[in-house]
């Protein structure tokens, strides 16, 4: 897995990498979602992702790469219904209060938002 | 860019890993280069004399390269290597290694040095004052300060020009020119 970590290092230090990962920056759709990429025994391998900014209020630049699931790619195009439950998966109150536990401030702003006190024990 | 805390970075549990790591810059380094060029993988095989397989396997696994198989690599695709050892204040190695390519922008924006003749000064901004016949300089946010003259081109009254330090073997050790606008003082 060293190859997949050496290309989220690239991603933490904002290289541009196409070979090792890459968004959708052109599909407003999917522009939050991002994809690691690598190629094991003639097996492509993807781990999908959304990005999202779990500190809206005090660090507006943040950007925090969430992976939800990894799949194998054996077609050239992205499948549409991948990138769809990635961002289903982003709106899911489930992973919200995931990234919460470790970004307060996120579960904060989306309490807020929907005008809810506290999360549900 | 901040991130989240981290006790160590991956690279810190083996030579390997750290030896991974940088091999896996270096190979995508590599890799824009043979976009850029553009070359593909068989063409730096047989300027290799090696396989396409074998170039295949060094890219999807560059753990095993050798400081020779480095340069090999980079002369097959018209580059050089450097080997840089630096002290970024993280001796716990926290935050893993600079990416190679951050040392390769700063050496491109310093103007691509060669020496250290061409790294000792950070340029001195000038602005011209006047025209054809009396070549004078005045540093920016200086109120006197002529440095040079008798330049052979002739610059706009108010341009900004770079003036930078330049090692002087022989002459008068002041004023030499370049056609693309810098000034060596």
């Amino acid at each position: 897995m060293r190859y997949v970590r050496a290309g989220m290092d690239c991603w933490l230090d904002g290289q541009i990498c196409d070979s090792r990962f890459h968004g959708w920056p052109n599909d407003p759709e999917h522009d939050s979602c991002l994809t690691f990429k690598w190629k094991e025994k003639r097996q492509h391998h993807r781990l999908y992702g959304f990005l999202c900014n779990p500190k809206p209020a005090s660090n507006r630049s943040f950007r925090l790469c969430v992976l939800v699931f990894h799949a194998y790619k054996n077609d050239w195009a992205t499948d549409p219904t991948t990138l769809n439950r990635c961002c289903l998966l982003q709106q899911d109150f489930r992973t919200t209060e995931a990234i919460a536990q470790v970004y307060p401030e996120y579960g904060e702003t989306y309490l807020k938002q929907r005008g809810i006190s506290k999360w549900k024990q | 860019m901040e991130t989240m805390k981290r006790q160590r970075h991956w690279t810190e549990s083996s030579t390997a890993d750290f030896v991974y790591r940088i091999s896996s810059d270096f190979i995508m380094q590599l890799e824009k280069r043979l976009e850029v060029l553009p070359v593909s993988q068989k063409e730096l095989a047989d300027r290799l004399n090696v396989t396409i397989g074998r170039v295949s396997q060094v890219f999807n696994n560059p753990g095993n390269l050798t400081l020779r198989n480095f340069v090999q690599y980079s002369r097959a695709l018209g580059m050089k290597v450097a080997v840089v050892a630096y002290d970024d204040d993280d001796p716990q190695n926290q935050n893993g290694p600079i990416n190679s390519d951050v040392f390769t922008k700063c050496w491109e924006r310093a103007g691509r040095p060669h020496d250290f003749f061409d790294l000792a000064p950070t340029p001195i901004q000038y602005v011209w004052l006047s025209g054809a016949s009396v070549h004078y300089f005045r540093p920016i946010g200086a109120s006197k300060g002529l440095i040079s003259e008798s330049l052979t081109n002739s610059f706009h009254v108010g341009e900004v020009v770079n003036v930078q330090k330049k090692a002087v073997t022989s002459s008068p050790a002041t004023t030499a020119m370049t056609s693309d606008r810098e000034i060596y003082a």
